[in-house]
């Protein structure tokens, strides 16, 4: 193929691909504007503050240490999340049924301590990071799932898109589960959690597991 | 949780190196597990996962290989290079590899009947081969031409190839049956297979750099890492198949929902006997549930246990083979410090 032609495929690849981009673009965002108006715009406002909180604590950086982010991360999360709800569905009910209120107690402080600790240490710079709201939408029972796409965009440009499932607690949404590009969290802890349960002394073991991995942060 | 398409990379050097260890696995050792299975019956937790998992003995054994593999071996040169390499260089070794593989992008868009993502993707590899320097720089995403991430694997999916079950393998790790066919197909439509070793081992090093922070957070926060690869490979390959759409479904949400409801709401509700027939019920939703989500053909897995059986002998020797080879690696490890040390 001479050059002349070669280029000129080029330019026509180039403008079709970017026309059919276009339009595809423009029947997304329509159809995006259709389910905004369906939902309730309280669940997304959970989404959105506690992102806002999460960059804040990113653009302080070095200013904080891990103590500090913790304090602030904690802060947020359980105003925003259902952690026990997200704790009951990951180990399971009837596990959840054979617990002491001791075991529940212990459980939830050290699984609460483990989520905010994973938030400081993974959230712990700023480099240009942004959330964009995608989409909401209702599902079957009544509960709702904000999109939004984490944009990192500094050396190597990287998308992750986040799933945030909210349920209506009373007259609070609260966020039981995250899906990072469709790994959602309560459905791989369930796996992981549930093994651990299923050895003998698996409560016990869990417990130091948890534990070490919080300790390992805080040392990092 | 990108680390598992990054690493597909690896696939095009190995791939055909593992084929017939890979067909042979595919059968070999489900009667070890089968028996398993039936005597742990009242272990809810056996018996959801041997459904995706059958070979989780012999994965898990591979999982522990290739990880001393990696932290030995692999993690080092690695370091070494994100140490080294200025960042520009590394952005465009990944755009240089990203956009050989937008060929096969493009090939398995049209197989999936997604002309219109075809066409785009078309222009990215025309946009990028030349305005980008040879794919040095990725300069298409700038025009608004997405990525798109599509592999004969998926391609398999949406033809209806069911997936198989799980499958951990030596250096290119996680796996289902259905992505080996997919991963020699992908390494045939990929240019950088077919020049020199230097151009492979940079592509192995490329893939294995950009999981560096993936593979850190897997460290960091997985409780039982083999059950957390597993689960969020399966889950993200299901996303990349579905485009997106299986998170935003509300398959596995439902699946959740129900799950929370038969708890009841009450937090200090006393331990109160659990009626047998509700708890069989949460069971029988829990594994409906859980064959939806992972799509697996346990009928087929059943008749290749029996065609298989025989083999099993060899199998246990190939375990022992990896464990080994581990062993040695720590070894090896254990000796170059105690040269440090003197």
């Amino acid at each position: 193929m001479k050059f002349s032609n070669y280029s000129k495929l080029v330019v026509y690849l180039l403008f079709m691909s970017l026309g059919l981009n276009n339009a595809m673009a423009a029947i997304s965002a329509e159809a995006e504007q259709a389910q905004v108006s369906e939902a309730s715009n309280t669940a997304k406002d959970i989404v959105l503050n506690f992102q806002n909180v999460l960059l804040d604590v990113m653009r302080q950086g070095e200013a904080l240490s891990f103590q500090d982010r913790c304090k602030q991360l904690e802060f947020a999360i359980l105003q925003s999340h259902d952690v026990i709800k997200s704790l009951r569905t990951i180990v399971g009910s009837k596990e959840w049924k054979r617990f002491s209120d001791e075991q529940r107690a212990e459980l939830t402080t050290v699984f609460t301590d483990f989520i905010v600790s994973t938030y400081a240490s993974n959230f712990n710079a700023f480099s240009g990071e942004s959330f964009v709201y995608v989409s909401e939408h209702t599902t079957k029972k009544g509960n709702v799932i904000v999109r939004s796409i984490l944009e990192i965009p500094e050396g190597k440009r990287k998308k992750v898109t986040f799933d945030y499932a909210l349920k209506k607690n009373a007259d609070d949404w609260k966020i039981y589960n995250i899906a990072a590009d469709g790994v959602s969290d309560l459905a791989t802890r369930r796996s992981e959690y549930r093994r651990i349960l299923a050895d003998e002394d698996g409560f016990n073991t869990l417990i130091a597991i948890i534990s070490k991995k919080i300790d390992n942060y805080a040392k990092k | 949780m990108l680390i598992f398409s990054k690493q597909k990379g690896l696939a095009s050097f190995f791939a055909p190196l593992f084929i017939l260890l890979t067909l042979l696995l595919s059968g070999c050792a489900s009667n070890e597990v089968v028996t398993a299975e039936a005597e742990d019956l009242e272990v809810e937790v056996e018996v959801e996962v041997s459904e995706v998992d059958p070979y989780e003995g012999f994965n898990r054994k591979v999982f522990v290989f290739n990880d001393t593999l990696d932290t030995y071996v692999a993690a080092p040169i690695s370091d070494a290079y994100l140490w080294v390499a200025p960042e520009f260089v590394q952005s465009g070794i990944a755009n240089f590899f990203n956009n050989l593989k937008d060929i096969n992008v493009v090939l398995n868009d049209v197989m999936q009947g997604k002309l219109a993502q075809g066409a785009e993707d078309s222009g990215r590899f025309a946009v990028n081969s030349t305005i980008g320097l040879l794919g040095l720089f990725d300069v298409a995403t700038e025009f608004g031409l997405e990525k798109h991430d599509e592999d004969f694997a998926q391609t398999l999916a949406v033809w209806g190839v069911p997936q198989g079950p799980y499958l951990v393998l030596p250096l290119l790790g996680p796996a289902t049956t259905r992505g080996v066919p997919g991963g020699i197909f992908d390494a045939a439509a990929n240019p950088a297979t077919y020049v020199g070793a230097p151009i492979q081992l940079l592509q192995m090093l490329n893939a294995r750099a950009n999981a560096d922070g993936e593979l850190n957070f897997i460290e960091e926060a997985a409780l039982d890492p083999y059950v957390f690869t597993r689960e969020s490979f399966l889950q993200y390959r299901k996303n990349l198949i579905t485009d997106g759409e299986s998170a935003n479904t509300d398959d596995l949400l439902d699946f959740e929902d129900e799950f929370d409801d038969e708890e009841g709401i009450d937090d200090t509700a006393s331990i109160k006997a659990i009626e047998p027939v509700d708890a069989v019920e949460v069971e029988a939703e829990l594994e409906s549930a859980d064959a939806k989500i992972v799509e697996t053909d346990v009928e087929e897995s059943a008749v290749n246990s029996k065609d298989f059986s025989k083999a099993s002998g060899s199998f246990d020797g190939a375990v022992k083979s990896f464990d080994d080879a581990a062993n040695s690696f720590k070894i090896a490890s254990d000796k170059l410090n105690q040269l440090e040390a003197q």
